[in-house]
């Protein structure tokens, strides 16, 4: 251990919690050996199921009420496993305060933001109303909330997410806290809202001084903003150290997996990402045994028999539970080294008549105060063979454009042509053919399985609405699970809830392929999924694509993935694209102000990365009910003039084959006064 | 948020490792019970005719008996002298009849209006829901005596006025069932395959919402029992000689004081009938519930 016991703010030896349950008692942690020092910040890692969120609410005192917690866990020398005796009591919400991933669901959404923040100063420091509202409003301007006296009186459902979860901030800052845990409190954002709200939490760390511990499943997040990093799994400890040393000589076979199975934006294109077989592990029971050792590939006998202890290599304070370590001088793992480039994607021949093409494609939908502009009017063309990656955040349009193209949603206007039919005017049977032609794959893989049908059900439906019966139809439903890597004979006659999230992605998969379509839209495909699943199944749709020759719609909120799997990447803002062009130009180069914004804000796994160097995006996603208007973003962009609220910024060529929605593209001449000529483009 | 965050903590426990073993999850004992009497009532209703007791028109003694005097008649005679067993049971064969009947006919037809209305929307479900509301603003007993007083009731007649009047209450259920599977993405990813109406209907919304109906089911059954024991006790239920549980409280209500057992006999039975199938009706929906929060 690095950190002295007396230095030592917070100190875990051996806690477990356990979980009675109708399979055998579960441990969602097992046996956790953590110290914590003051004012130093942890990163928190690991996929689901890996015991991270329960270590963090054991040390808040909320574990389930059937659990039992066995081990040491002190704050401060304040025994935190033995139940809520008035010590701990004097330390949860005050000393150690949590800010949770939800913000919708932890405030509370009757009472007002006021007497929310105020409530805590109130009860734990003995705070008159009027100094409680003192601090209230010092609290909310700390944590950059626009015209806080405003926001006394209103409710939580009156701010965007961004603003919720800097309310939750205050909250948790209201008693000045010696601890701040940050459970996945950026997850449920997008990334340049998360990249404001990590900016916030590291400035108000490093001027409170206070220790903080960020929990969270993307490398990304942790990666600069933390001292030291702990990747948990399966309920242990698998390797923890200085942020620095994990990323450059990570040790355990497990971290060194997961940082290799993470899509990066540096990485070459269309490259195979490393994955780690096999899911997550059954919490149920505690084997004496590595948890990692049946998906390591260099587990041995030792392994399997015996539980390696985490422990310290010299006084590095890089500790690791591993029997066959990774030899300290192997390649970093984060250089992805055994990443390949995948057989090279059926290249779009000029010339081809587009496969799919999409033309002034409009959604709106009728809500109580108005009408949300979900698409307004976007254009593209797909060649046979071709990856659209389609990015932007949550309201940007991009999930309902994919689900009107394939007419699960109603498009007010516009035209998708299909091999030059349009899908939009077909009568019901005409379009129930076509469904052979043209299948999605949606975001929820377990959600999208009937819960009372078998994977074989699931998968052999669409082929039953085709009309394919008997040996015909057993056949080509065993072909297509197999052709996902589901073994039909162990999983055909399982139900949906009864698969991992993988697998259950992979039956969805194999469900919209069973038709043999020639265009698959996939509309959030991994989103869902942990990192380790989410190479596996990255991999698959590419060697799918290459194999059938299949034209992709990948939308994705992740522009790390979209960047790898994607020949084109169009970019979406409040339902127009902004940025169309070469998947590998518009991420070295993007030409709109927006494309630059947010790539800039995806949290890279690298700990050198310096985030004071690229430019932030500040402010909110406008209200869809009513877009700004002439150039939508221009409310956020740093470069806006009057031009941008005057005229909508068409789509036109910037360069070749790089389409841009902007006045002052970044791209060629870089002079906003001097525009180029351009031509209106539509395909 | 700090009054939620400190409640709740796990106590602290010596963790011992043979406390691993599954948890077996016993049902409780109250829906043991009222399933075995479901069980008792169901069977000795259906095997009426094979059990060793007298007919409910034959009389065993002279006059009223107490129970317990004799066997197997062991619940005593009536002031006629007829088995009170006899009558209990052959009175459960028309109640649970008719409750079973009104049921099946109420939920059948608000199954089909209720996921058809969701399903489709638009205008059937605003005449769907205005129907199944005018229904629910008719007085149901004052329907049901008119019906008695301008015809004989019958089991058929009967079962079909109480299955009118609670087609409204299934209806909802499973159109609310209903609306929120067809939000669910499994419904979605079917649309995407050109799933038709009725086949997206029965194959994938209807196993999913069949829980809730059961559960509900039951309850229904229930409040059926006391509807006919209402019905019967007022005379306007199904007519003599058939005995019916409502009928006899009735003609033991005279002489409630001297012969206690005539009233209490067949309104535990009542009781105890109406009570199992609410709990079993109850313990189901907490499962579909649960069900439908664990997917």
């Amino acid at each position: 251990m690095t950190h002295d016991e007396a230095k030592s703010l917070l100190r875990i030896r051996d806690l477990s919690v356990r979980i009675p349950t109708a399979r055998g008692a579960i441990w969602p942690l097992d046996g956790v050996d953590l110290d914590l020092g003051a004012g130093e910040t942890l990163g928190l890692v690991g996929e689901s199921g890996s015991g991270k969120s329960m270590l963090v609410r054991s040390i808040m005192g909320v574990t389930p009420a059937a659990s039992t917690l066995s081990g040491e866990l002190t704050f401060d020398s304040v025994d935190l496993a033995g139940g809520r005796t008035e010590q701990a009591r004097g330390v949860w919400g005050k000393r150690v305060a949590m800010v949770f991933q939800d913000s919708m669901t932890s405030l509370n959404p009757v009472v007002r933001i006021g007497r929310q923040v105020s409530e805590g100063a109130r009860r734990h420091l003995g705070l008159t109303a009027a100094q409680a509202r003192e601090r209230t409003l010092d609290l909310l301007d700390l944590v950059g909330i626009p015209d806080p006296r405003a926001r006394l009186a209103q409710y939580p459902h009156q701010l965007s997410g961004g603003m919720r979860q800097r309310v939750a901030i205050a909250m948790a800052l209201a008693c000045d806290p010696d601890l701040l845990i940050a459970d996945e409190a950026t997850t449920a954002l997008d990334v340049t809202i998360q990249r404001q709200i990590l900016d916030l939490l590291q400035e108000i760390q490093a001027t409170r001084r206070m220790a903080m511990i960020i929990v969270s499943h993307d490398l990304g997040v942790v990666a600069s903003r933390t001292d030291r990093i702990a990747v948990m799994y399966g309920g242990r400890i698998a390797e923890e150290s200085a942020t620095g040393t994990l990323f450059a000589e990570a040790r355990h076979r497990y971290t060194r997996a997961l940082l290799g199975a993470l899509p990066t934006l540096d990485m070459p294109r269309h490259s195979v990402l490393p994955t780690v077989p096999g899911s997550a592990p059954d919490p149920v029971g505690r084997p004496r045994a590595c948890r990692f050792a049946p998906r390591c590939p260099a587990a041995v006998d030792r392994c399997r028999t015996e539980r390696p202890r985490l422990l310290s290599q010299g006084d590095s304070g890089h500790r690791f539970a591993c029997f066959v370590p990774v030899e300290p001088d192997a390649a970093p793992a984060s250089a992805h080294a055994a990443a390949v480039a995948a057989p090279p994607a059926a290249t779009a021949a000029a010339g081809q008549p587009p496969r799919l093409e999409v033309r002034d494609l409009v959604c709106r939908y009728r809500v109580p105060g108005g009408t949300i502009h979900a698409v307004s009017g976007i254009s593209f063309a797909m060649p046979p063979g071709e990856t659209l990656g389609v990015v932007g955040e949550s309201g940007c349009g991009k999930s309902s454009a994919a689900k009107a193209i394939v007419r699960l949603q109603q498009a007010a206007s516009g035209s998708v042509l299909l091999d030059g039919t349009d899908l939009l005017t077909l009568s019901p049977r005409e379009m129930r053919r076509r469904r052979t032609r043209i299948q999605i794959v949606l975001q929820d893989p377990i959600a999208s399985l009937n819960p009372r049908k078998t994977v074989r059900g699931c998968v052999a439906e669409g082929l039953l609405i085709q009309g394919v019966r008997g040996a015909e139809l057993a056949a080509k439903v065993d072909d297509a699970l197999r052709g996902v890597g589901v073994d039909p004979d162990i999983h055909g006659g399982k139900k949906a809830y009864q698969l991992s999230g993988g697998q259950a992605q992979r039956v969805a998969i194999a469900r919209a392929m069973a038709l043999d379509p020639d265009v698959l839209v996939c509309d959030e495909p991994v989103s869902a999924l942990d990192v380790s699943v989410q190479a596996q199944v990255l991999n698959l749709l590419e060697r799918l694509k290459a194999e059938r020759g299949l034209t992709m719609l990948f939308v994705s909120h992740d522009l790390s993935v979209v960047r790898n799997i994607s020949d084109r990447v169009a970019v979406m803002y409040l339902g127009t694209i902004v940025e169309l062009g070469d998947a590998d130009q518009v991420y070295s180069a993007p030409a709109h102000p927006y494309t630059r914004a947010l790539i800039g804000a995806v949290p890279v796994p690298d700990p050198t990365r310096d985030h004071a160097s690229t430019p932030r995006l500040e402010g909110q996603l406008p209200s869809p009910l009513s877009p700004p208007s002439g150039c939508r973003f221009r409310t956020r962009c740093p470069i806006a003039r009057q031009e941008c609220a005057d005229n909508e910024p068409p789509l036109v060529e910037v360069a070749p084959g790089r389409l841009a929605a902007c006045h002052f593209p970044l791209t060629g001449s870089a002079e906003p006064t001097a525009p180029s000529p351009r031509a209106r483009v539509r395909q | 948020m700090s009054a939620t965050m400190t409640t709740g903590p796990g106590t602290r426990a010596a963790a011992a490792e043979d406390e691993d073993a599954p948890v077996r999850r016993r049902p409780p004992v109250s829906l043991v019970l009222c399933s075995a009497w479901v069980v008792l009532v169901l069977a000795s209703t259906l095997l009426a005719g094979l059990l060793p007791i007298a007919g409910y028109d034959e009389p065993v003694a002279d006059g009223a008996t107490p129970p317990f005097e004799s066997w197997p008649e062991f619940l005593g005679a009536d002031s006629v002298g007829l088995s009170v067993l006899s009558r209990v049971i052959h009175g459960a064969q028309l109640s649970l009849a008719v409750a079973v009947l009104g049921t099946v006919i109420g939920m059948a037809g608000g199954v089909a209006l209720g996921t058809a209305a969701a399903y489709f929307k638009g205008w059937l479900a605003t005449v769907v829901n205005l129907l199944s509301d005018v229904v629910l603003a008719f007085p149901g007993l004052v329907l049901l005596l008119a019906m008695a007083s301008v015809m004989r009731p019958s089991v058929w007649s009967l079962s079909a006025m109480l299955g009118l009047l609670s087609l409204p209450s299934s209806l909802r259920i499973a159109y609310a069932n209903a609306n929120v599977q067809l939000g669910r993405d499994y419904v979605l990813a079917a649309r995407a395959l050109g799933t038709p109406a009725w086949r997206m209907i029965v194959r994938e919304v209807l196993p999913n919402i069949t829980h809730s109906l059961v559960a509900f089911g039951f309850v229904m059954v229930a409040t059926f029992m006391i509807a006919l024991g209402a019905l019967d006790f007022l005379g306007i239920g199904l007519p003599p000689p058939r005995p019916s549980w409502g009928g006899m409280i009735a003609s033991g209500f005279d002489s409630i004081r001297t012969r206690p057992y005539l009233v209490f006999v067949p309104a535990a039975v009542l009781l105890l009938t109406v009570f199992s199938f609410n709990t079993i009706g109850d313990r189901l929906r907490e499962r579909a519930d649960g069900r439908g929060g664990h997917l």
